[in-house]
């Protein structure tokens, strides 16, 4: 096989380090942002990444000699083919079998798409522009994908493209120009790559740093920019779990998706006072109490003291403990016809950290799914509300059903009798009524008197609003329309609101509380915004259960009654285009017995053979009551426990003393015990061996997925973060790159002065004043020291470097000792020589002349001899 | 001699620190030989110091030039320095070489002698000192081969009897640019023997005037030339620069050059071990000629061209002009930054 001409190795090296490792980076880049959305190629980035690389390495190794891409194409197409048929038939085990072809043809896919980069780069001109629109359309690829679209998002995909995009296109042009007949070439080419680079990350560095802002307000603008499918209530996670937006969303578009899987299911324990007809609750989980007049939207207030949101992370409370906030019934103010609810939510698609509860909650406790129900459910939490009797989904659905209107009234008429605000919390008040009324929003106010004129009571003032809304025109038409997509320009929060108000008069649910809110709050009724769940009851066949889907995630108006508390009320008029899911609902699952105890701690001993266990309780609960820091040893009885160690029943031998392990209790004959205030006097009080129904062993698995979740959440870092980590540590980089100059003529004249014997100190002398006088810029170019000491140096200086010149060459060339005056010679001649060498340049030019790196390596490399001819 | 090359070394060493132009005792006689040269030939010191050093390192030399750029006279004006213990000036011939020239014409010739009745040796020119063969590219192969004994071992044989040449000689070809008609060019062993092939050039503006306006003189200076150097003298020098330090490193860098002519792109042909020892010995010689008793990177950067470049085979233009400038600034640079302690 003959050999391209003119191979160069350092060119060769050069390209690789500058045009295919670029190329691997960025490689790996995007399939480890394919990675966390494509459930196929999972957690695999860096095995991927180095598939690509040995396909990439190999292909421009091979085609860097004279082989025909085709021959080698097919041949490596024929053998990859034939080993996946000799994988398919020969594998034993039908799982196995499955798992390494697809193994296999990841590998195969990655290889050859690097081989085909790797011939492109070697034998394509235009290879590099070719590559970058590749990579560019996979990454819009990826982006359109992964839902959610933000600024950040954006940059983070598209900035590395758009980087590698000019620099390959730069350096495949630099690296063709660059002459390679001489060692400095590498000095050459990469000095002006890193200049290049430089200005490259300026400009870049520059753009986003003063148009971040700029960029940002425009997309949240557009809601995403021209992204369709968006749901302006949920949230998706990258793990393709929702929840409940933390923002008001009154974007364009409210694209309810239709997917049919639910997304969690919820046993709701009430039920009409007095029968057994369930009574569905809208579940919430925020509440948006402030209007903030600079950004003219409704938002989440922590500040507030009347906040009685309660939102607590089920995900990081251990099974089966709890969290408990009274707190927050006493800022709900409200105790009239209020009971506890208890509800149970199932998990499927929700977010694990995800709460949602009717409202006002004030408990959690996470729970188990019974076993035949893990697959379907991933998690479950209890929780506690404490509800007003007169809260239904019944009560506020404007809906045109007779029963649920004649079912209202009545309601309404125990509303109509409910105090005035008069002896209300001033501070209160003016909290949830606070609403600007100058201005733009002086049509608001009119509208809202307009409607209160001649009403009384709040209800009837809130019945208005609802009925402005659902009022129809001559024609019979509803006037307001439920519009996903109300086609709002780019306007801010209430803008857009006062639009929908008096303009177009369609919209989604964030329109129609935030504006209910505006008319309320301007007749002066407390009221706010929350979101949530609306629960709709479609099962006969289990009752108090209800199945929440993707259309169901709400937003809706509470309204304040003095002494009743916060009502729900739901003032969206129908979606008439909008179809029930038609889905009927699923199995729910069994509802565990509740748990009398729970137990944290590890096991000091167990025996077997009576099934019985020593446990060293850290911290316990007992009938909802958790006692910590304990540390109490306590016999268990085992006989009819189930051991779960991952899910996974195993038996007792899996017990080992310091395994840390969670023990459950459903015995009736811990019930007869009552919880009490010390937790060690009730555990004596407690059978000597305690009756354990499960017994959870605790594995390494929880700790490693703790801090991969740490981690996760380092990474949301903002971008300008990196930015100014990476600007300081290139600075202080190239701060320290301009001081090496000086750091090394420093560390010639340290030597000079520490030598030991005259032939040491003569070389350093030597050193010290070439490199000196080099980068002052007198060039010795390709003369001899000698000759540049005789010709150069003295003539321009006036030093005598020509006497000290011929003893240091004496001493390093010649085989005599050196007499007295040679020494002395050497042992005198720096400093003056150094003196009246810097006497010639000013102060400044001097250190302008010592940062000068190219001189700097000018020193070290040969220079080019002078082209005579 | 010992005694004498100590002395040698200490005046050398004084004369370091107070200047060039005091050296030691040897130097001076070479400093005087220059001198009394560039009477004659100015302008041309670079080129007088190679003629010199080869003069020094018991070699020949090759100049190539145009016609009348003085190289002849530099012979002639050499000769006429050398003083011979017995007669005066030192014997100096002069040969123009022409195409039907004879190799006879230069070594000397049998004649019968009616008196002794028998055949006796008529010595050709090169029974002499210095020897000008003046455009020797214009004579055939065989003339040119004839001189290849005589400039190697200093010798001539005809028939069976070997005649010795004089222990000082020392020749000095000329010839034109290979270019021009008329020339057969020099064998690749016939060059060898020349230890250096200088190009002479012609003079700058300022030198060219001064020669215009002495140009009277110039004869006149050639007839009145003094003679500052003794045979003996020179043969002693010749000893002397034989005694020259040389450095390890020095001799590996002459091996690095010489072996990397043989290995580098755009040469066809290397350079011999033997161009590798007569490198060597115009250090050793070009090192005294400055003034020294060891050898510095400046001798090699100062010869190597002049040295070597006769005896490599380039295969184009380009490489002619950079390839082993490159290899010399490469074994200079080195050498220069060499550590030696």
């Amino acid at each position: 096989m003959k050999v391209l001409k003119d191979i160069s190795i350092s060119r060769f090296f050069a390209q690789v380090v500058f045009l295919l490792l670029p190329t691997v980076i960025l490689a790996t880049f995007i399939l480890w942002n394919s990675n966390q959305y494509f459930t196929l190629l999972r957690a695999q980035w860096f095995s991927q990444a180095v598939y690509f690389a040995s396909g990439l390495l190999l292909s421009y190794f091979l085609f860097q000699f004279r082989f025909r891409f085709l021959p080698l194409m097919l041949g490596l197409l024929f053998l990859f083919f034939s080993i996946y048929k000799i994988l398919d038939n020969y594998t034993i085990g039908e799982f196995d079998g499955f798992f390494i072809s697809v193994q296999f043809l990841l590998f195969a896919y990655l290889f050859t798409f690097g081989w085909l980069c790797g011939w492109g780069l070697q034998r394509i001109s235009f290879s590099p522009i070719i590559l970058s629109t590749i990579f560019f359309l996979i990454s819009i690829f990826l982006i359109s994908k992964t839902g959610e679209i933000t600024i950040a998002k954006l940059l983070q995909y598209l900035s590395p493209v758009v980087l590698y995009t000019v620099y390959m296109i730069y350096t495949n042009e630099s690296l063709r120009k660059t002459e390679n007949t001489h060692g400095i070439f590498w000095w050459r080419f990469s000095k002006r790559l890193v200049l290049f680079c430089a200005f490259l990350m300026l400009v870049f560095g520059a753009v986003i740093y003063f148009m971040y802002g700029e960029m940002n307000a425009r997309v949240d603008e557009f809601g995403g920019l021209g992204k369709e499918g968006e749901n302006q209530m949920l949230q998706t996670k990258k793990d393709q779990s929702v929840k409940n937006r933390e923002s008001m969303g009154l974007g364009g578009n409210n694209n309810r998706n239709k997917n049919p899987e639910p997304l969690f299911c919820a046993h709701i324990e009430s039920y009409i006072p007095g029968t057994d007809i369930p009574n569905p609750l809208y579940l919430t989980s925020y509440h948006f109490t402030k209007f903030d007049t600079a950004t003219e939207t409704f938002e989440r207030d922590s500040t507030n003291k009347f906040n009685d949101e309660f939102i607590p992370n089920p995900a990081s409370i251990p099974l089966f403990f709890t969290y408990k906030d009274s707190s927050r019934i006493a800022k709900a103010m409200g105790t009239k016809n209020k009971k506890t609810v208890e509800v149970e939510v199932y998990k499927k698609r929700l977010s694990a950290d995800a709460f949602v509860a009717p409202s006002t909650s004030y408990f959690v406790q996470p729970i188990t799914v019974e076993k035949d129900f893990q697959k379907e459910f991933t998690s479950g939490y209890r929780s506690k509300s404490y509800v007003s009797d007169l809260n239904s989904a019944y009560f506020i659905y404007n809906s045109p059903n007779p029963d649920i209107v004649a079912f209202q009234q009545q309601r309404f008429d125990v509303l109509r009798k409910a105090k005035g605000y008069e002896n209300i919390d001033k501070d209160f008040l003016n909290y949830y009524t606070f609403f600007p009324s100058n201005g733009q929003y002086r049509p608001v106010k009119q509208l809202a008197d307009s409607l209160a004129k001649g009403k009384r009571s709040t209800i009837d003032k809130v019945l208005a609003v609802r009925d402005y809304f659902l009022a129809k025109n001559e024609l019979g038409e509803q006037i307001f329309k439920y519009a996903d997509n109300p086609g709002i320009p780019g306007l801010p929060g209430a803008s857009k609101l006062l639009y929908f108000l008096f303009e177009s008069k369609k919209g989604y649910c964030a329109y129609y509380a935030a504006a209910t809110v505006f008319l309320l709050r301007s007749m002066q009724i407390p009221s706010r915004v929350v979101t949530g769940f609306l629960t709709v009851d479609r099962s006969d066949k289990n009752k108090g259960w209800y199945w929440f889907y993707e259309d169901q995630s709400h937003g809706w108006v509470q309204v304040y009654f003095p002494e009743y508390g916060w009502i729900d009320f739901d003032t969206t008029v129908g979606n008439d285009e909008a179809e029930q899911s038609p889905t009927p609902d699923g199995t729910p699952p069994m509802q565990p017995p509740n748990a009398v105890m729970a137990a944290n701690g590890k096991i000091v001993s167990v025996d077997t053979l009576k099934k019985t266990s020593i446990l060293k309780i850290e911290r316990y609960i007992f009938k909802d009551v958790e006692y910590n820091q304990v540390n109490k040893e306590k016999g268990l009885d085992l006989r009819v426990a189930n051991i779960w160690k991952d899910s996974i029943k195993v038996n007792l031998q899996y017990l080992k003393p310091n395994t840390e392990v969670m023990i459950v209790s459903y015995a009736e004959k811990l019930k007869s015990f009552s919880a009490e205030k010390d937790a060690v006097s009730l555990l004596n009080k407690l059978p000597a061996l305690l009756p354990i129904d499960e017994v959870f062993i605790k594995s390494d698995l929880d700790k490693t997925k703790k801090t991969t979740k740490d981690q996760e959440e380092n990474e949301i870092k903002p971008l300008t973060y990196y930015l100014k980590h990476l600007a300081f540590i290139l600075l202080t980089c190239i701060l320290l790159l301009f001081t090496i100059p000086i750091i090394v003529y420093k560390w010639y004249k340290y030597k000079y002065q520490k030598a030991k014997n005259v032939k040491e100190k003569a070389y350093y002398t030597y050193k010290s004043a070439t490199f000196l006088l080099n980068q002052l810029q007198v060039d010795r170019l390709d003369s001899t020291p000698f000759y540049f000491a005789k010709h150069k140096v003295d003539t321009q200086f006036n030093t005598d470097f020509t006497s000290f010149m011929i003893v240091y060459l004496k001493s390093k060339y010649a085989n005599q000792v050196l007499n007295t005056q040679d020494e002395t010679i050497i042992h005198q001649f720096f400093k003056p020589f150094e003196q009246k060498i810097k006497s010639h340049y000013k102060f400044t030019q001097r250190i302008s002349r010592f940062l000068n790196l190219n001189q700097f390596v000018r020193f070290y490399h040969l220079s080019e001899p002078l082209k005579n001819n | 001699m010992e005694n004498y090359m100590e002395t040698q070394s200490e005046t050398n060493n004084e004369s370091i620190h107070t200047n060039n132009a005091g050296i030691g005792n040897a130097a001076q006689k070479i400093e005087l030989l220059i001198q009394n040269i560039e009477k004659v030939i100015k302008g041309k010191r670079p080129q007088i110091k190679n003629v010199i050093t080869c003069l020094l390192a018991k070699g020949h030399i090759l100049m190539e030039d145009n016609p009348g750029t003085g190289k002849t006279v530099l012979a002639r004006t050499l000769a006429g320095s050398i003083a011979d213990s017995q007669d005066g000036s030192a014997l100096f011939k002069r040969v123009q070489f022409t195409p039907d020239l004879l190799p006879m014409d230069l070594l000397g010739t049998h004649i019968f002698d009616d008196v002794k009745n028998e055949f006796i040796f008529k010595k050709g020119p090169l029974f002499c000192n210095v020897l000008l063969a003046d455009e020797i590219n214009r004579a055939s192969p065989k003339v040119q081969s004839a001189l290849l004994e005589c400039m190697a071992e200093n010798q001539i044989t005809m028939g069976e009897t070997t005649y010795p040449l004089e222990k000082l000689f020392f020749t000095i070809a000329t010839q034109n640019p290979i270019e021009m008609e008329g020339t057969y060019p020099l064998p690749a062993a016939q060059l060898d023997r020349f230890y250096m092939k200088i190009y002479f050039g012609y003079v700058n503006e300022e030198t060219e005037l001064e020669i215009y306006n002495n140009y009277l003189h110039i004869s006149h200076n050639l007839e009145h030339i003094q003679q500052v150097l003794t045979r003996q003298e020179i043969i002693d020098l010749q000893q002397e620069a034989a005694n020259v330090f040389i450095h390890e490193e020095i001799v590996r860098a002459v091996s690095n050059i010489v072996r990397a002519t043989r290995v580098t792109e755009g040469i066809a042909l290397g350079a011999s071990t033997r161009s590798g020892i007569t490198f060597l010995k115009c250090l050793k010689a070009n090192a005294l000629v400055n003034g020294r008793t060891f050898v510095i990177e400046d001798d090699v950067k100062e010869i190597a061209t002049a040295v070597l470049d006769h005896r490599l085979m380039y295969k184009n233009k380009e490489a002619k002009q950079h390839s082993l400038q490159q290899i010399i600034a490469k074994e200079t640079d080195r050498l220069g930054k060499l550590k030696l302690f």
